[in-house]
């Protein structure tokens, strides 16, 4: 039997998480989106400006190349606070969750652009040369031939950034975010409520597991290869 | 009707430049299917795919009924592209999407309605025995089968040529020949115009009208399949011929220099296979003849023979008897150190 104290502990700690846990997914939520929404076209420009691909622009390339290991070499946390004023422009606020949103999705966007690259890379060049021998234009090759080919292995790269975000919006919690990642400092950190922290470890670590279960399936499921 | 002009292709990778093609002149005319044969790097990708512009000509003009390929726009070569299918070693098919949505593929690029495009998938099926196929994906299926997508693939938009580049070497000999003669079949109910790059002897042999060979880059032959298989000129047409021309055994080279006896490799086509030369020569010159080997091959719809015989007999006889033989419409090469 659980005894009424029991639940009756397991329901503040819910109370206490409930909001910083609809916080995390929000902020995961739509810095996923806008990190995709930025990096997507820097990832695919990577590939077709390379040598050889089917809009080769060597100079666009290696600008492009370095500005996005520039920026993936900052520490996030360097990241976050130098772009943080940036988010008053944006969003108005500068703490809070959706103040949070446009760090985390600048942050987000060069380690997309990665991902997307080395998606699209895999796909077979015959194939996209069997497309140019039909006719097809560089707007169809991307949208008709490398994306949905990459399928599988961009939902992969996309799970990896919605999981990476989650890690970086606790870093952002540190700084006036909100989330999970802020409820651990406070609580866990700073008023040594232990509890509280393994407890917010644990819903993360929940999370991570999900978000990777359904990134695999949903993967395996496009992959008809 | 290609017409190919002064084409020279030069790749330069690292500073470094590979001549990949010099000064090719090939004319392809409406309906023909035409083989281009030549050793590996010999430069017979280079030129298949110099007609569709998958590689830019360096030199030189592509003229396809007429349009001059290397001047056109973007768009302009687009739209030339779709009248131009290809098929490839490897098949290079979307390998997620279903046989259906590799067939539509080119129509789709070309924005043809969903309706059209499923009535000619349909029938594309059909010409191409894929019908119970209709929604797999190319994983499911044998080496023969996906090419047969990739040749439906090539149809999709009524060409007017088909650019095959190696299409059988994935494939075994079983399966070859029934892409054969599904290329076959293509060419001759629809008329399109098919180039064929292979490496394979048999595929020459079994589908093309004419045959051009490629060596280092340049066309060292080029004429009819029945001519060069009945009469090769050059070393490397003579290599590929090698299954059909028996090699000499060692014991039976003789003497270059000695005038009272030669071998000679006869070749024959069409009737003169069916008379008796060779019986004739004996009975009216003084020589006696020797047989070593003899084969009959089908190449198309004709017979070309190929007859080694060891002559003997005085000079001046034998140079009769190889003019006998000649009149009579026979091919008569006199070999020299036992090289076929
Ligand atoms: N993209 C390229 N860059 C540099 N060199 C190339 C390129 N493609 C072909 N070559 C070179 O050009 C020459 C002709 O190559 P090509 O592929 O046309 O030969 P091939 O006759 O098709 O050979 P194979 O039978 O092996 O396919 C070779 O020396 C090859 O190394
Ligand atoms: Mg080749």
């Amino acid at each position: 039997m659980v005894s009424s104290n029991t639940l009756q502990y397991l329901l503040n700690l819910w109370q206490l998480m409930e909001e910083p846990l609809w916080e995390s997914l929000y902020m995961v939520f739509f810095s996923t989106l806008f990190s995709v929404i930025i990096g997507m076209p820097l990832g695919i420009i990577l590939v077709i400006t390379d040598k050889g691909h089917i809009k080769e622009n060597l100079k666009l390339n290696q600008i492009l190349g370095t500005v996005i290991n520039v920026m993936r070499s900052v520490p996030f946390i360097i990241l976050i606070i130098a772009i943080f004023p940036l988010a008053r422009l944006i969003v108005g606020t500068t703490i809070g969750p959706t103040a949070a949103i446009v760090p985390l999705s600048i942050a987000a966007a060069p380690f997309v652009a990665r991902v997307i690259e080395s998606s699209l890379k895999e796909v077979d060049w015959g194939v996209i040369e069997a497309s140019i021998s039909v006719g097809a234009s560089l707007l169809q090759i991307i949208f008709k031939v490398m994306i949905p080919e990459s399928l599988p292995s961009l939902v992969l790269g996309i799970t990896l950034t919605v999981i990476n975000i989650l890690g970086y919006s606790a870093m952002a919690g540190a700084i006036g975010g909100g989330g999970l990642g802020d409820l651990a400092i406070r609580y866990g950190y700073q008023r040594f409520q232990t509890d509280v922290l393994i407890a917010t470890i644990i819903v993360l670590i929940i999370f991570v597991e999900i978000v990777q279960r359904i990134g695999n399936y949903l993967s395996k499921k496009v992959d008809k290869r | 009707m290609i017409e190919i002009k002064n084409l020279s292709k030069v790749y330069s990778t690292n500073g470094k430049d590979v001549v990949a093609l010099k000064d090719i002149n090939l004319t392809i005319s409406d309906g023909e299917i035409y083989g281009i044969m030549g050793l590996s790097g010999a430069g017979k990708s280079s030129l298949i795919r110099c007609i569709n512009m998958l590689e830019k000509p360096t030199s030189g003009s592509i003229l396809i009924n007429g349009v001059e390929m290397t001047k056109l726009k973007p768009k302009e070569l687009r739209n030339m592209r779709k009248k131009i299918g290809m098929i490839f070693q490897h098949f290079n098919l979307l390998m997620n999407s279903t046989v259906y949505e590799n067939i539509a593929f080119p129509l789709k690029i070309s924005k043809v309605n969903d309706s059209v495009i499923k009535k000619r998938v349909d029938e594309l099926l059909d010409v191409v025995d894929l019908k119970d196929k209709k929604y797999a994906y190319p994983s499911q299926l044998s080496g023969g089968q996906k090419q047969r997508v990739g040749i439906a693939r090539a149809l999709a938009n009524n060409p007017a040529i088909i650019l095959s580049d190696e299409a059988t070497s994935a494939l075994d000999p079983t399966t070859t020949e029934s892409i054969l003669n599904l290329l076959k079949n293509i060419n001759k109910q629809y008329g399109i115009t098919i180039v064929v790059i292979t490496h394979e002897m048999s595929v020459i042999r079994n589908l093309c009208d004419k045959v051009a060979v490629l060596e280092d880059g340049r066309i060292i032959e080029e004429g009819n399949v029945i001519d060069i298989f009945s009469n090769p000129s050059t070393e490397t047409s003579k290599r590929f011929l090698k299954d059909m021309i028996a090699e000499l055994p060692p014991d039976i080279l003789l003497d270059d220099e000695n005038p009272n006896e030669e071998i000679l490799r006869l070749s024959f086509f069409g009737n003169s296979s069916n008379q008796p030369v060779i019986s004739h020569m004996i009975k009216n010159f003084d020589v006696e003849v020797n047989i070593i080997s003899g084969n009959i091959e089908r190449v198309q719809n004709s017979q070309v023979g190929n007859l080694l015989i060891k002559i003997s007999g005085k000079e001046s006889s034998i140079k009769d008897a190889i003019k006998f033989l000649e009149n009579n419409g026979l091919r008569i090469e006199v070999l020299k150190n036992g090289i076929v």
